[in-house]
C-alpha cells in the first residue's frame, strides 16, 4: 500500500466527504457498515453469550439495566479517550480526572451546586488548558497527560482523601425522566453513541476534526487553527470525563478518586477494539460504544465464574492484543491480495 | 550531521548531534543547582549531605530515564508504559520471590526484564502496535502478575550485595558509581556503535534509515530489550538498597523517567540522545521531590505539586526546544 506509515493507512483529509479516501486511493466505507466496528460487535456477543451462560436472566429488562447502569461509566471515559486519541494523543490520567470528578460531585455538587458545577466546569477548563500547553509548547500529549493525572490525584485527595460522599438527589432523579418499560440507561447507552457519530462522521465540524488528528500539515493548509481543533477535542473529552464522574457517582452512590483507575486501560481497549486507530485520526464512535459496553461486561463475568477480579487489567490487556494482532493479520492479507 | 550508516564504512568522529549543544547541555545542571539551593533553603540549612543524598537518589530515576531515552529515539513517539512494572516485578524477583539463591535470582530478574522488553519490541515491530499501547497492554499483564509474586515473601536481599550498594565515602556512594558505569556503557553504545548509528538515523527519519539498510524492526526490538534490562536493573538496585521489594515500588518511576528524559534535552521527535541531560533531568525530578516532602504537606498537596511542577518544568524545556529549533530555522 502506497502511502502507508508503518503498515496502517494514513487517512488523507477530506473535510467536506462523508467517506475520508484513503492513501491507496479507494474511500473508506463509513457509518454502521463499517468493517471496523464489527470486532466490537462481535466482542460483545461474546460477552452476552457469557453472561447467559451464567444466569438467563441476564437479558431481561432488569438485567440489561444493572448491565448498561455500570456500562456508562466505561461508554463515557471511552468516548473521551477517543477524542484525546483522535488529537494524536493519549490521556493516560483519565482514569484519575473521573475520579475527580466523581469526588466533586458527590460532595461539593450536593453541599453547594453552585461550587460544584463551577468545579466541574474547572475541569473542562483543565483539560482545554493541557490542550493549548501541548500546541503551544510542542511537548508529546503524554507527557503533559501524565503530568495531569497527578493533578487529578492530588486535587481529589485534597478534597476527599478517604472514599465517602454522597448521591445528590436531583441528579439520581434526573436520571429517571425517561419512558417507562425500556431503561435509561439503553436511551443514554444509545443517545451517547448516535450523538458521536452525529458529531464525528456526519458533521462538516467533526470532519475537520478528524482531518486535524489525520494529518496535520494538510489541516494547517486549509486555513484552520489546529489550537482551536486540539482545543475543541479536548474540551469535549473534558466533558465526557465529567459525565462519567457524574455516572460513577450514581452508580456507585460515593465517591472515590482512586476507584476509577482501571477505567484507563479500558478506555483505551475500547477505543482501539472499536475500530479505531492510534495514529491517523480514525475513530469510530459506534464501535467505541459497543466495545466500552462489552469491556464493561468483563468484571462481571470474572466475578460470575468466581475468577478473581484482580485478574480484569491482565483480561483486558490480552482482549486488547488480541484484537490488534487479528487486524495487524487481517491488513496483512489484505496488502497481499 | 555525519550519521549516515554504511556511508564508505569511514568511522565518524563527530558526535551524532550538532555543535551548539554545550549550551543547551548546561541549563539542565543550572537548573538542578538552582533547584537544590531552593531545597537548602526549604529545609532551613546550605548542605551537600541533602545534594549528595538526592544524587544517589536520583541514580535509579536516571537508569530508567536512560532507558526511556533509548525508546523514544527510534524516532516514533513510543515509550515503555511497562516501565514501573518491569521494576517491580524485578524487584520482587530478586528479593526472594523464587527460591533460588541470590545472583540466579538476580539475574533471572534481569532476564525478564529483557523478556519483557523484547516483548514489548515485537508488538511494536512484528505486529506494528504503537509503542504505547503496545507496552501498556503488556504493562497491565505485569502488573496481575505481580499480582501473584506479591504473595509470596520478598525480603531476601543477598547481604554482600545489600552491605556493597549503601557503602559510602565521603558523600560518593556505590550506588552512584554503578550509575556512573552504566551511563557511561549506554553513552559508548549510543556513540560509539554502530547500534548507536542506526538508532539516530531510525529517529532523524525512519524512511531514510531503513532506505539505508538500517534493520528497522530489529533495532525496535533491541531499543525495547535495553529499556527492559535497565528497568530490571534498577528493580535489582532499588531492592538492595531498601532491603526489600514492596507494592506499586516502581509506580512513581514512570512520571519521573519520561519528565526526566524531557527536561534533559532528548528531542521527543528522536534522533538525538543526551547521557548527561537524561542524567541531569533525574536530578532535577529528583530534588523537586526532595523538595516536596520536605515541605511535608499531605500525600494530596504533594501528589498536586509534582503535577503541576512537572508540566511547569517539561513546558518550559519544550518551549526552550521549540525556541531554539525556530531559531535555528531562520539562521538558515
Amino acid at each position: 500500500m502506497s502511502g502507508t506509515a508503518g503498515g496502517q493507512a494514513v487517512l488523507l483529509p477530506d473535510p467536506g466527504a462523508w467517506r475520508p479516501r484513503l492513501a491507496d486511493g479507494t474511500r473508506a466505507v463509513a457509518g454502521l457498515r463499517d468493517a471496523r466496528a464489527g470486532v466490537s460487535v462481535v466482542l460483545l456477543i461474546i460477552m452476552v453469550a457469557g453472561l447467559l451462560l451464567r444466569d438467563p436472566r441476564a437479558l431481561t429488562s432488569v438485567g440489561v439495566d444493572l448491565l448498561l447502569q455500570s456500562a456508562l461509566p466505561v461508554v463515557l471515559v471511552a468516548m473521551g479517550q477517543q477524542f484525546i486519541i483522535l488529537a494524536g494523543d493519549f490521556d493516560i490520567g483519565i482514569g484519575y480526572a473521573v475520579g475527580l470528578a466523581n469526588v466533586v460531585a458527590a460532595t461539593l455538587l450536593v453541599s453547594n451546586v453552585g461550587l460544584g458545577i463551577l468545579a466541574l466546569a474547572g475541569i473542562v477548563a483543565a483539560y482545554v488548558a493541557m490542550a493549548v500547553i501541548i500546541e503551544v509548547t510542542e511537548v508529546p500529549g503524554i507527557v503533559i497527560t501524565l503530568g495531569g493525572s497527578f493533578v487529578w490525584l492530588g486535587l481529589g485527595l485534597l478534597m476527599q482523601p478517604a472514599p465517602g460522599g454522597a448521591v445528590p438527589g436531583w441528579l439520581a432523579g434526573a436520571l429517571g425522566a425517561f419512558l417507562p418499560g425500556i431503561p435509561e440507561p439503553v436511551y443514554l447507552t444509545v443517545g451517547l453513541a448516535v450523538a458521536g457519530f452525529l458529531i464525528l462522521r456526519r458533521s462538516a465540524w467533526g470532519a475537520g476534526l478528524r482531518g486535524f488528528g489525520g494529518s496535520r500539515k494538510a489541516f494547517v493548509r486549509t486555513g484552520r487553527s489546529p489550537l482551536a481543533a486540539r482545543a475543541a477535542l479536548y474540551a469535549l473529552a473534558g466533558l465526557c470525563v465529567v459525565g462519567a464522574g457524574l455516572m460513577t457517582t450514581v452508580v456507585f452512590a460515593s465517591s472515590d478518586v482512586n476507584g476509577s483507575q482501571t477505567l484507563t486501560l479500558a478506555s483505551v481497549a475500547a477505543v482501539i477494539i472499536g475500530g479505531g486507530q492510534f495514529i491517523g485520526g480514525v475513530v469510530d464512535p459506534i464501535g467505541t460504544v459497543l466495545a466500552a459496553v462489552a469491556l464493561s461486561v468483563v468484571p462481571v463475568l470474572l466475578g460470575g465464574f468466581n475468577v478473581n477480579t484482580n485478574y480484569q487489567p491482565a483480561v483486558e490487556g490480552v482482549i486488547l492484543i488480541l484484537v490488534m494482532t487479528l487486524r495487524w493479520a487481517a491488513q496483512r492479507r489484505g496488502a497481499a491480495q | 550531521m555525519s550519521a549516515v550508516p554504511g556511508a564508505g564504512g569511514a568511522r565518524a568522529s563527530r558526535p551524532p548531534w550538532p555543535a551548539d549543544l554545550p549550551v543547551a547541555r548546561a541549563w539542565p545542571w543550572a537548573a538542578a543547582v538552582i533547584l537544590w539551593l531552593i531545597a537548602c533553603a526549604v529545609s532551613g540549612g546550605f548542605s551537600f549531605q541533602l545534594l549528595f543524598a538526592s544524587l544517589t537518589l536520583a541514580v535509579f530515576l536516571a537508569l530508567a530515564g536512560l532507558g526511556q531515552m533509548v525508546v523514544l529515539a527510534s524516532g516514533d513517539g513510543s515509550f515503555d508504559l511497562s516501565l514501573p512494572y518491569t521494576i517491580t516485578l524485578a524487584g520482587y524477583i530478586s528479593a526472594g520471590a523464587i527460591s533460588a539463591p541470590a545472583p540466579e535470582r538476580i539475574l533471572v530478574a534481569v532476564a525478564v526484564g529483557m523478556a519483557v522488553g523484547a516483548a514489548n519490541g515485537v508488538l511494536t515491530s512484528v505486529l506494528k502496535f504503537p509503542g504505547i499501547i503496545a507496552s501498556l497492554a503488556i504493562g497491565y499483564v505485569l502488573f496481575t502478575l505481580i499480582l501473584f509474586v506479591e504473595a509470596n515473601p520478598a525480603t531476601s536481599v543477598s547481604g554482600g550485595l545489600y552491605r556493597f550498594i549503601r557503602l559510602q565515602a565521603d558523600g560518593a556512594s556505590a550506588v552512584l558509581v554503578i550509575e556512573v558505569a552504566i551511563a557511561l556503557v549506554v553513552a559508548a553504545l549510543l556513540a560509539r556503535t554502530v547500534y548507536g548509528r542506526f538508532l539516530h538515523a531510525m529517529g532523524q527519519s525512519r524512511r531514510a534509515a531503513a532506505l539505508a539498510g538500517v534493520p528497522v524492526r530489529r533495532m525496535i526490538v533491541t531499543n525495547f530489550v535495553v529499556c527492559g534490562v535497565l528497568a530490571g536493573c534498577v528493580g535489582v538496585l532499588l531492592t538492595a538498597y531498601d532491603g526489600g521489594a514492596f507494592a506499586n515500588m516502581g509506580d512513581t518511576y514512570l512520571l519521573g523517567s519520561v519528565a526526566a528524559v524531557v527536561v534533559g534535552g532528548t528531542p521527543v521527535g528522536g534522533g538525538k540522545t543526551s547521557v548527561a541531560g537524561t542524567l541531569a533531568g533525574a536530578l532535577i525530578m529528583t530534588l523537586l521531590v526532595t523538595m516536596l516532602e520536605l515541605t511535608n504537606a499531605s500525600p494530596g498537596a504533594q501528589d498536586l505539586s509534582e503535577g503541576l511542577a512537572v508540566i511547569a518544568v517539561v513546558a518550559g524545556a519544550g518551549l526552550a526546544a521549540r525556541v531554539r529549533r525556530r531559531q535555528k530555522g531562520a539562521a538558515r
